[in-house]
């Protein structure tokens, strides 16, 4: 018997059936947003149909990915502390402009230390 | 994993928005997901420390040092012997001193790339990998 128990959406959204949700301890009605982090490549080749042995060997990865070691962030809080540092990477970019072109001013800068 | 060593001019670019704002931000973005590293010297550190200190004032200097750490950025102490191999780059090939503690770092391995908006380390290009942000058009 073949089922799909995950599915990765291309904005990276992992999707999981309810019995792979309950397998791995998800709460109902979440999702896990792996954001185009490095594991959506290997989690987008699970989106065919899959095997009784490949269900279970990928649920096995998928307990490995999400298990939170003692002490350390589980993989939602660092896929969610990465989003804010991206939305804040892109809220810094030109954040400063002013006119004044400190390149051109760092350039002339340096050059007065040519040797 | 490519290691990008960021030139101060570069960091400067991506705050004021300047030509290579959009590299850079990429390159911050793959660094926080872990797809890249982003160094830079020590000096060069220091060369944004005083420009921002300069243009926007102590406490805002001090926040946008902090956030950029945040994001990955790595200062590399500017050791004495990182010194010297810098001080011998900036004498072989006349580029400015400041510059050629990037250029030191970007020698590290195949795997560094100098980013950079400053074309004095002109020089040295076929001897370390660099991009070159784009220039600036003259109003």
């Amino acid at each position: 018997m073949e089922r799909i128990v995950a599915t990765v959406s291309e904005s990276g959204q992992l999707i999981l059936d309810d019995e792979t949700k309950n397998a791995l301890g998800v709460p109902s009605g979440g999702e896990i947003d792996l954001y185009r982090g490095t594991q959506s490549v290997e989690l987008r080749k699970k989106r065919q149909a899959m095997s009784d042995e490949e269900i279970e060997r990928s649920i096995n990865e998928l307990q490995t990915l999400l298990a939170r070691r003692p002490g350390e962030p589980s993989l939602e809080d660092e896929l969610y502390k990465m989003r804010r540092e991206e939305e804040d990477i892109i809220a810094m970019a030109g954040s400063l402009a002013g006119g004044d072109d400190m390149v051109a001013e760092l350039q002339r800068e340096r050059r007065q230390h040519r040797w | 994993m490519v290691i990008f060593v960021l030139d101060a001019s570069a960091v400067i670019r991506f705050l004021d928005g300047e030509p290579g704002v959009h590299e850079v931000t990429e390159m911050f973005l793959n660094a926080v997901r872990g797809q890249c590293r982003l160094l830079i010297s020590a000096v060069n550190w220091g060369e944004i420390a005083g420009k921002l200190h300069k243009k926007h004032g102590k406490d805002k200097a001090q926040e946008y040092l902090h956030r950029l750490l945040a994001k990955g950025l790595e200062v590399v102490p500017a050791t004495a012997q990182r010194a010297e191999s810098a001080a011998i780059i900036a004498s072989d090939h006349r580029i400015p001193y400041a510059d050629s503690f990037g250029v030191e770092l970007a020698s590290d391995s195949t795997d560094h790339v100098l980013v950079t908006a400053d074309f004095d380390v002109k020089p040295v290009e076929g001897q370390i990998k660099i991009v070159f942000l784009p220039v600036k058009p003259k109003p």
